[in-house]
């Protein structure tokens, strides 16, 4: 038999009752447990008595055994209490000057930023909110299907709207829009707006646009009515009043000879957080006046105006997205037939249309919900960050307090009493952190505002206030919880006996945390490495053209510049700065119109199909420093007003062989009938996020809209140049232009942001994880520095005591890059698709981003180590 | 009588405390308990049934000498004080009193000795 000193009771299960018995029972009971489990074991052998003694044990389970609450608890008097808080806090954060900059600072980043996204998550979300009807009000979409193609596009033509009011009952009101760009003449200046909104009288009934001064029935009803925008109206008549004042537009005049609009009204401003945006509203009936046949059975196929519906109430928007099929079939049924081209409808509710519809021609710029998303994590990651900082710093420092713990125990603080106060520290240091986060939004809210091309926050406001406040508190609590825990727990002798090794399971808990902090500096890091490269791939992209010294000039409808363009041209040309000057009716920016073309297949059988198409004139390919791979340019000879131009990508859609092929091919569009004479490199003329399509070029016969000059030298020299000749031949034009790389650069727009925002966060980022690692460094180098000083007078080099300090942490990076790597790269890889042309990834952003994160980890803790390496170890030896 | 209230268990513990006089502690009071009441019982119960008691002040306790087989902890004896013996003495007292004031008719036995 074996003696009983060698079986024990499974200490496990003891401990179990250790951790809720009260202490006055524990000798007791744990000594007459032990007596029944020998006693066990002798008699009924070792795992029955371990199952007794488990079942005894579970007894103990009962509130009578529970640890008592010291009655006096609940006579301590809470106020002073927290004054005396307040009062160590104050003197500690004078004490740790370096720790307190660094968590109040590291915090009140992370604040500033999460606040600063959240704001702008809220200002996108709150898109088309505000309008009352908003749940009832749906834009008609459409679905073309050619023989080539099918796509979905935002706009309908004119008469589908009334239509549908008519025919549906489901239906109670429709606003149409027709979206312009004008010139305005004042007295003898001309002005070019580019928010002109043609609308119907139930705009304002639909919407919740208020309209200032006016009828709202009548201000839009009769032709040739504008109702103006406030600012508008002060910028035109500052304070007069304009009701019935008349201003003169070049756009649906006579002869482009200008027509008079009467001002009907006053709207207000359009609110920024609308995807309807106008400067300008002006009557439907105009359009329907000066254009009968857009309500013809032709006009179904006018493809260039926006329809919105107002449901009446309780009517299920997809029951009448089902009868829509058997409307267009009764309307357009035998015209589609005839053309080859199907439409479908669909309905899209107002509130969704900013965030999620991406479809051909939209009214106006959209947002996109996947930004959204990436951004409130990137918020939230960077507040997770500042929070892990002062987690961090104050479990680190916790050595150090743990003395003052041990004396607030011995004094007859309790466990909760301690938990309270450093939970009550680190709230106050949220709360210093969010003054500090709000003066710091302050000064970067213009720069905020700027990159995300928003209009001014509102910070100072007491929602935003109370919701920060709510964050920055819950962020104290979250950030104080752990170090709560630790220090409360600490018994007063470990405490002030300084044992060394203590505060070990906090330490890999810091470890853990430094880890997280740099697998999203990484991430953030590789990501912007990343935009970068797709960046410069844009930039160097070959575009089939020839983007540089391109200066472009709208015509806006000007009939003297139209008249005179020949000689205008001519008097260009006779400069030695300029090369080349073509007329043409669209710009290679931002994607192209479409139409229905016929030609034949590769096995000579006929097809209809969609095309692209650009009008240009016999100089266009040659500015545009475009190239022909087959047949020949267009010439300005009449016998080429119906000779085509093709792109390769419409040559292998077609199913012909080569591009020479192609020469000849009968080929019809716009109605006019002919051949292809020529194939034409591709080309882009839309921004990289596209696949290029089939495209057809032809000419384009008088209607000019663009004036592409080509030049040498300065834009700046050429700009002034031509605006020279401009305003000498052209007095009574407006000088509108733009160059051609920047206007292609301006297809990037939104993309630019987006990687701006990234670049800053990422940065915010950087910034506050290096913080995190000089105050660890610190505190690291400051706990051994003793052992530093006898390494040194044991011999011990410096570089060698800055291996001992930093290898840890460098281990730790080495750790979070191999974390980091794969979720960036799926990321990045998403991101990426976005674009029909892109970049490939590669390990060496990785690599970079790796490098980047180990240089500043390096520059950070070099120094404090360096401190520590370099001091007289005499200095740190003679203390205590 | 709130104050004073006994429970059966109770009482059972504080009589076999008696009963076992200087060597009364937990494991001993719960295997006297087993042997006289014929029944299991838990290591648990007694020990929560000892503290109450002695909460009550009808127990009092002392340590005793760190033993092996108790792994080196001490036996914690408890004694009944004169009020806990006061107490089980009206109680005892009372009970007497309710069996004569049963009428012979009413039960068929008869306790033999009290």
């Amino acid at each position: 038999m074996k003696a009983p000193k060698d079986i024990n009771p499974p200490e496990w299960i003891f401990t179990l009752i250790k951790n809720f018995c009260d202490e006055q029972f524990l000798e007791e009971i744990e000594g007459d447990l032990a007596e029944v489990f020998y006693e066990n074991v002798r008699e009924k052998g070792l795992l029955k008595a371990k199952l007794l003694y488990l079942f005894d044990a579970v007894h103990y389970f009962r509130p009578f055994f529970f640890k008592k609450r010291k009655k006096y608890y609940l006579t301590f008097n809470i106020v002073p209490m927290f004054k005396n808080y307040l009062l160590v806090y104050l003197r500690n954060l004078k004490r740790q000057k370096t720790q307190s900059i660094i968590n109040i600072s590291g915090l009140a980043l992370g604040l500033a930023s999460f606040a600063l996204v959240f704001l702008w998550v809220q200002f996108e979300l709150s898109y088309d909110g505000f309008h009352t009807k908003g749940d009832r009000i749906y834009r008609l979409a459409g679905e073309v299907k050619t023989e080539s193609e099918t796509f979905q596009q935002a706009v309908t033509s004119p008469p589908v709207g009334p239509q549908l009011l008519a025919d549906f009952p489901e239906v109670e009101a429709v606003v149409r829009f027709d979206r312009n760009n004008a010139v305005v003449k004042k007295n003898t200046t001309l002005i070019a707006e580019n928010n002109l909104l043609f609308t119907d009288p139930s705009f304002f009934n639909v919407f919740d646009f208020k309209l200032k001064s006016g009828d709202v029935k009548l201000a839009l009803e009769e032709p040739f009515s504008l109702v103006l925008s406030e600012s508008m109206a002060r910028r035109y008549f500052g304070d007069e009043n304009p009701i019935g004042e008349t201003i003169t537009m070049f756009l649906y005049d006579a002869g482009n000879q200008g027509a008079e609009y009467k001002i009907t009204g006053i709207v207000e401003d359009c609110p920024q957080n609308s995807h309807i945006q106008y400067e300008v509203l002006g009557s439907f009936s105009t359009l329907e006046t000066v254009q009968p046949q857009v309500l013809e059975s032709d006009g179904w196929f006018f493809n260039g105006f926006y329809t919105y519906l107002l449901l009446k109430e309780n009517v299920s928007a997809e029951l009448l997205e089902d009868k829509l099929p058997h409307f267009i079939n009764k309307y357009m049924g035998d015209s589609m037939k005839q053309y080859n081209m199907f439409y479908e409808f669909s309905l899209q509710n107002l509130k969704s249309i900013y965030l999620d519809s991406d479809l051909r021609y939209e009214l106006g710029a959209t947002g996109n919900r996947q930004s959204i998303w990436i951004f409130a994590s990137i918020g939230f990651s960077i507040l997770f960050l500042a929070i892990i900082n002062y987690v961090n710093l104050s479990t680190a420092i916790s050595v150090k307090k743990e003395s003052v713990s041990g004396i607030r125990k011995v004094l007859g603080a309790q466990k909760s009493h301690l938990f309270l106060q450093h939970l009550a520290e680190s709230v106050f240091t949220s709360l210093f952190a969010l003054l500090l986060a709000v003066f710091l939004m302050e000064i970067f809210k213009p720069l905020f505002s700027m990159i995300t091309g928003r209009a001014q926050l509102q910070i100072l406001n007491m929602q935003t206030i109370g919701s920060l406040l709510l964050v920055t508190i819950i962020a104290g609590l979250l950030s104080g919880i752990y170090p709560a825990i630790v220090f409360s727990k600490t018994s007063p002798l470990n405490s002030m006996k300084k044992l060394v090794g203590h505060g070990n399971k906090s330490a890999s808990l810091r470890k853990l945390l430094v880890v997280c902090q740099f697998v999203i500096t990484v991430f953030l890091l590789s990501g912007v490495l990343m935009i970068n490269k797709q960046f410069s791939f844009i930039k160097n992209k070959d575009l089939g053209l020839n983007k540089e010294n391109v200066l472009m000039l709208k015509v806006n409808g000007s009939q003297e510049v139209k008249d005179k363009f020949e000689v205008f041209k001519k008097v260009l040309l006779q400069e030695k700065n300029i090369s080349n000057v073509a007329a043409s009716r669209n710009v290679l920016v931002n994607g192209l119109g479409n139409s229905l073309a016929t030609t034949e297949n590769g096995e000579g059988k006929q097809i209809n199909s969609s095309l692209y198409n650009v009008r240009i004139d016999e100089n266009f390919l040659e500015t545009f420093g475009m190239q022909i791979v087959a047949g020949r340019n267009l010439s300005s000879s009449p016998a080429d007003s119906n000779a085509f131009l093709l792109n390769e990508v419409a040559v292998k859609n077609f199913g012909w062989q080569s591009a020479d092929d192609a020469i000849g091919k009968p080929f019809s569009q716009m109605g006019r009938a002919g051949n292809v004479v020529g194939v034409v490199k591709n080309f882009h003329y839309n921004s990289l996020a596209h696949s290029l399509e089939p495209v057809s070029l032809f000419l384009n016969g008088g209607n000019i809209t663009v004036i592409s000059i080509r030049f040498n030298g300065t834009p700046k020299e050429a700009l002034a140049l031509v605006e020279k000749h401009w305003e000498a031949m052209f007095p009574a034009s407006y000088f509108d232009y733009r160059f051609f790389d920047e206007a292609i650069q301006s297809q990037y727009e939104s993309t630019e942001r987006f990687s701006q925002i990234f670049y800053i966060f990422s940065i915010v980022c950087v910034i506050i994880a290096s913080m995190g690692l000089i105050g660890l460094v610190a505190f690291a180098t400051e706990q051994r520095k003793k052992e530093i000083s006898i390494r040194k007078v044991l011999g011990a080099s410096v570089p060698s005591i800055l291996w001992l300090v930093s290898s840890g942490f460098l281990k730790l990076i080495l750790i979070s890059l191999i974390i980091a790597i794969p979720f960036s790269w799926i990321f990045m890889d998403n991101w990426l698709q976005q674009f029909a042309y892109h970049t490939q990834l590669s390990i060496w952003i990785f690599v970079g981003s790796g490098i980047l994160v180990v240089f500043v980890a390096i520059l950070s803790g070099l120094l404090q180590t360096l401190k520590s390496a370099m001091v007289n170890p005499v200095k740190n030896l003679k203390s205590d | 009588m709130k104050g004073t209230y006994l429970g059966e268990f109770e009482e059972l513990v504080l009589l076999t405390i008696g009963v076992l006089y200087d060597n009364a502690y937990g494991v001993m009071i719960k295997k006297e308990l087993e042997n006289q009441a014929g029944r299991k019982i838990s290591i648990g119960a007694v020990h929560a049934a000892v503290n109450r008691l002695e909460d009550k002040a009808y127990l009092e306790s002392y340590f005793g000498e760190p033993s092996k087989e108790r792994g080196g902890k001490r036996k914690k004896f408890y004694k009944v004080t004169t009020y806990g013996q006061k107490v089980l003495k009206e109680s005892m007292e009372m009970r007497q009193r309710l069996w004569k004031q049963i009428p012979d008719v009413a039960f068929d036995i008869k306790p033999e000795k009290i």
